[in-house]
């Protein structure tokens, strides 16, 4: 009965199980197909579209879509679909480093502030609630404005990030703190089991659904607040990202002067990014409590 | 007089594997302030029974087949306005673990109170049934002003009593009633239910797999197994000579101060009630089993002297 | 002879709500509790109280789960507190437990086979999966199951008696010297029981194993019991052998715990009224009386010494009873 570690990992969390019934949900079918519809617009722009048409000047600017231009250029004569298949990438690039500071990080706070508890949770726990009162969009509008000309890629996901891993972290905690009062946890101790081993072993399992949506929702979050903080001019100026791009052409009065291609393409580009990681979500959320339910 | 009549009633619970029957066709004769009781282990079907018998069965469950009789009427063609008049106030039902039953954030005359408004009393007027009902359970009046956890489990437990007594039904029907309460406070409410029979005259439904609990306060026995009733007596009959042999076991395997002998206990596990045996359902755990007539059919309840019944072939052909 | 396990003068005292004026509220769950455990002898001790005596809180200190307020568990002459890594790593593979809910004690989420396999990894039992597969099938044959019905189920899957014996086999597993069984067949069927206790029997006769039984059931600690502590709100009231102080009993709890045990057999029932011994209609959620003997409300024989001094334990003919009327 050996199993490797992956097969372990597999059985506990019932991924598989949840993979095959997640897609029995509409929802999460189209968001499914939504998201890799725009990841393939990406993967296509990056690899079959040569990367000149990024370049400056490398056609007529401002002119609508047309012949190599599928979606037209921009002022500065930039090709608009290669920019978008870019733009696309940093953004869910952004997002998911977002996610992993937010959900991971956070998380991890959390169980071992939750399980070991005493004065390193009551302090986590301060910092946590201090955290979670600050209004975050303006403290970030704030830090970014201050590192303006800095702005890149990392930064910006570590900024937006350390706004993201305290409410994980609390709901974290407080699951683990009823957890770790069950008496298996206490088997588990008298298994010869050390602290860590029992947080990842024994109670992590129970968490991973619930991670898991977080992880897709902070994905969401990221992209959007990256795209907020963008379009504000505070976002990252040397890279492409969907918000940049909006930016861009608002700040080059796109909207008056009829380059319509310009920015709808980001707008709705994001708009269908939403839409996909909601969707997908929702399909994820319902199977989360359903489950709870079973016939003895 | 015969007050309450479960005639071949058949419950099942609808699973993903198949459908289970939790009880089948039972029949069972309940008569006019006696005790009596179902006993037998978890999984027997004694608490659908008493769900069923109050029509309190909710899916997956449902009543496949068979009649409850009430005074002669079937209360499973009744309309549901028509069986809440007859829930409480004629046939009234103490969960198990009832104790959790009662509402937190409520003091316990209030609870009494919502109860009472639902089968129509006058919001108005029930503090004094209320005050008589607590001590009738023995529980002095300021007790209502309370909050559930205020109070200790017994005492939880006696409220419970009373809020299944409060509108006077005739029938009650206590589902073990005292599982997670200690072996004190334990025979203070089979006390407690005794003295409710013997001094207001109702009748009792005992659920219980307590067989010791069985013997202290009820005056007749039916005994389940996998779904049916597999014997059926006077207790007092039933404990001096106990026919089938899961009674007998089920009397054996409790521990008494002074027996040294080894206790015998029932080998196995109960069955699968989606895939069950054929024939006798006891049969692969029966020390008696005869190969060639148990495992072919099943016995059929039948009466062996005036008042007992056994479900076994080894008394078949008396 | 030496001792294998000792609780000295042990005082649990949880404290159950704080406020910044005025006085903590506190309940004494342990008072003053001492046992010894002698090597090379194996016996049942079974621990009896009703909830709220104290037996669960016990279990739990002398396991190490919790710390005592005061007092000292010794492990073969050290206190459990401070053992280094290696004594700690012997403690713990020599004392073990049996929990009472068969439901909890399993983390849903994995197989039951999941926590005897680590027990037997983790103190070096068995190596590879062969070694592991024998050890555990022979465990599970030592409480009766067979390795094919069990491995790869998952706790729902498996009936409340196969499950606790599921718990019996991790505890065997590790062939302890001790196991701490706290309430094991209280949630199971009475025809149930029967087999368990047999099984924990067997266990300390052909394995010398010592268990302490903790239960609020006489009848069970009567059956596999050798000696008994009888524990009502936190202090022992009664101890000594099963069999002298189940039948002549001396303290007045000792003897209402007798009284209240419902017999199979409806020729013998109570006859006594509970009157005789105040109840629990008037008991409310009580507080604290540091002084006297907590059994004073109810004890029919309560004089007023009883109000305002303690108790002691005292030898008193075969046993120990903590009472004023000897």
């Amino acid at each position: 009965m050996k199993l490797t570690i992956f097969e372990k990992f597999r059985n506990v969390t019932k991924c598989g199980k949840t993979i095959k019934q997640v897609f029995k949900y509409t929802d999460f079918k189209i968001g499914f197909i939504l998201l890799l519809s725009i990841l393939s617009i990406s993967v296509h722009g990056q690899f079959f579209i040569p990367e000149s048409y990024v370049r400056i000047g490398a056609f007529e600017p401002s002119q609508p879509p047309q012949g190599l231009n599928l979606l037209g250029t921009d002022s500065f004569g930039r090709d608009v679909y290669a920019q978008l298949s870019y733009s696309i990438a940093n953004s869910l690039i952004i997002g998911i480093m977002v996610a992993i500071i937010g959900t991971i990080v956070g998380s991890v706070v959390g169980f071992i502030s939750g399980y070991y508890g005493g004065t390193l949770d009551a302090i986590v726990r301060i910092i946590i609630n201090v955290m979670l009162s600050i209004p975050s969009l303006l403290l970030l509008l704030l830090i970014a404005s201050f590192i303006k000309g800095a702005l890149d890629f990392v930064s910006v996901s570590l900024i937006i990030g350390l706004f993201s891993w305290a409410w994980p972290a609390r709901q974290v905690r407080s699951q683990v703190l009823s957890l770790k009062e069950r008496e298996f946890v206490n088997v588990a101790k008298l298994s010869g089991m050390k602290g860590y081993e029992i947080i990842f072993i024994e109670i992590m399992p129970h968490m991973f659904r619930w991670m898991t949506v977080h992880f897709i929702s902070t994905i969401l979050y990221g992209i959007l607040t990256e795209s907020s903080l963008s379009v504000l001019g505070l976002g990252p100026q040397k890279n492409l990202t969907l918000g940049m791009m909006i930016y861009w052409a608002l700040n080059y009065a796109a909207l008056y002067r009829g380059i319509w291609w310009w920015w709808t393409a980001p707008v709705i580009i994001l708009i269908i990014l939403f839409l996909s990681l909601y969707l997908m979500n929702i399909g994820l959320e319902r199977i989360m409590n359903p489950r709870l339910q079973r016939v003895g | 007089m015969m007050r309450l009549e479960v005639r071949e009633l058949t419950a099942v619970y609808d699973t993903a594997l198949g459908e289970l029957k939790a009880v089948d066709d039972v029949t069972l004769k309940v008569y006019e302030k006696e005790t009596i009781g179902v006993a037998g282990e978890s999984g027997c079907g004694k608490s659908t029974l008493a769900l069923a018998m109050l029509r309190l069965l909710k899916p997956p469950g449902r009543i496949k087949k068979g009649k409850i009789l009430y005074d002669g009427e079937n209360i499973l063609e009744k309309r549901d306005e028509e069986i809440r008049q007859i829930r409480m106030k004629k046939v009234s039902f103490i969960p198990q673990s009832s104790m959790n039953a009662l509402n937190p954030v409520l003091r316990i005359k209030d609870q009494f109170k919502d109860m009472m408004v639902a089968h129509g009393e006058d919001r108005n007027n029930v503090e004094k049934k209320i005050e008589e009902t607590l001590s009738m359970v023995e529980l002095k009046p300021y007790v209502m002003n309370f909050f559930p956890h205020e109070l200790s489990g017994g005492m939880k437990q006696r409220v419970v009593i009373g809020m299944a007594l409060i509108l006077n039904p005739e029938i009650l029907i206590a589902d073990e009633p005292t599982t997670a309460l200690d072996v004190v406070v334990q025979r203070e409410i089979l006390e407690l239910l005794r003295h409710i029979k013997e001094k207001l005259g109702k009748t009792v439904i005992l659920i219980s797999h307590d067989m010791a609990v069985q013997a202290e306060i009820t005056d007749r026995i039916a005994i389940m197994y996998a779904g049916k009733i597999v014997e059926m007596g006077d207790t007092m009959d039933i404990f001096k000579q106990p026919l089938h042999p899961y009674t007998e076991l089920l009397i054996s395997s409790i521990p008494v101060i002074g027996r040294k002998m080894r206790l015998k206990g029932i080998p196995g596990f109960p069955p699968d009630l989606r895939k069950l045996p054929k024939g006798c359902r006891f049969m692969p755990r029966c020390p008696k089993a005869m190969r060639g007539t148990c495992d072919e059919i099943e016995p059929s309840l039948i009466p062996i002297e005036k008042r007992r019944e056994v479900a076994c072939f080894l008394y078949e052909g008396r | 002879m030496s001792e294998l396990m000792k609780a000295e003068n042990i005082t649990k005292i949880f404290v159950t709500s704080k406020s910044f004026i005025g006085r903590k509220q506190v309940t004494t769950a342990v008072e003053n509790f001492n046992l010894s455990i002698e090597e090379e002898k194996p016996e049942v001790i079974s621990i009896v109280g009703e909830s709220g005596s104290g037996k669960t809180t016990i279990a739990r200190i002398l396991l190490g789960l919790i710390k005592p307020t005061s007092g000292v568990v010794y492990y073969r002459g050290k206190d459990i507190l401070k053992l280094n890594k290696t004594e700690q790593k012997e403690y713990r593979r020599n004392v073990q437990a049996i929990f009472q809910d068969p439901y909890a004690a399993f983390n849903p989420l994995h197989t039951v086979e999941h926590s005897i396999e680590i027990s037997l990894k983790k103190f070096g039992l068995a190596n590879d999966s062969a070694s592991l597969r024998t050890l555990i099938e022979e465990s599970l044959q030592e409480v009766g199951l067979k390795y094919n019905e069990i491995i790869g189920k998952y706790p729902h899957q498996l009936s409340g008696g196969e499950r606790q014996r599921v718990m019996v086999a991790r505890a065997f597993a590790l062939k302890p010297k001790l196991i701490i069984a706290d309430e094991p067949v209280s949630m199971l069927d009475a025809s149930i029981r029967a087999n368990v206790l047999n099984i924990m029997k067997d266990l300390k006769e052909r394995w010398g194993i010592c268990f302490i039984y903790i239960t609020h059931d006489l009848s069970t600690s009567y059956y596999i019991g050798d000696r008994i502590m009888v524990m009502h709100r936190g202090r022992v009231v009664e101890r000594g052998l099963t069999d002298e102080v189940l039948t002549n009993s001396l303290h007045p709890y000792t003897r209402l715990l007798l009284e209240s045990i419902p017999l199979p057999d409806p020729e013998k029932r109570w006859r006594i009224k509970t009157d005789t011994f105040g109840s629990a209609r008037t008991e409310l959620e009580t507080e604290e009386t540091a002084k006297g003997c907590k059994f004073y409300s109810k004890c029919p024989w309560r004089m007023e010494k009883c109000k305002t001094e303690t108790p002691i334990l005292r030898a008193v003919s075969k046993s120990e009873v903590a009472c004023f009327l000897y």
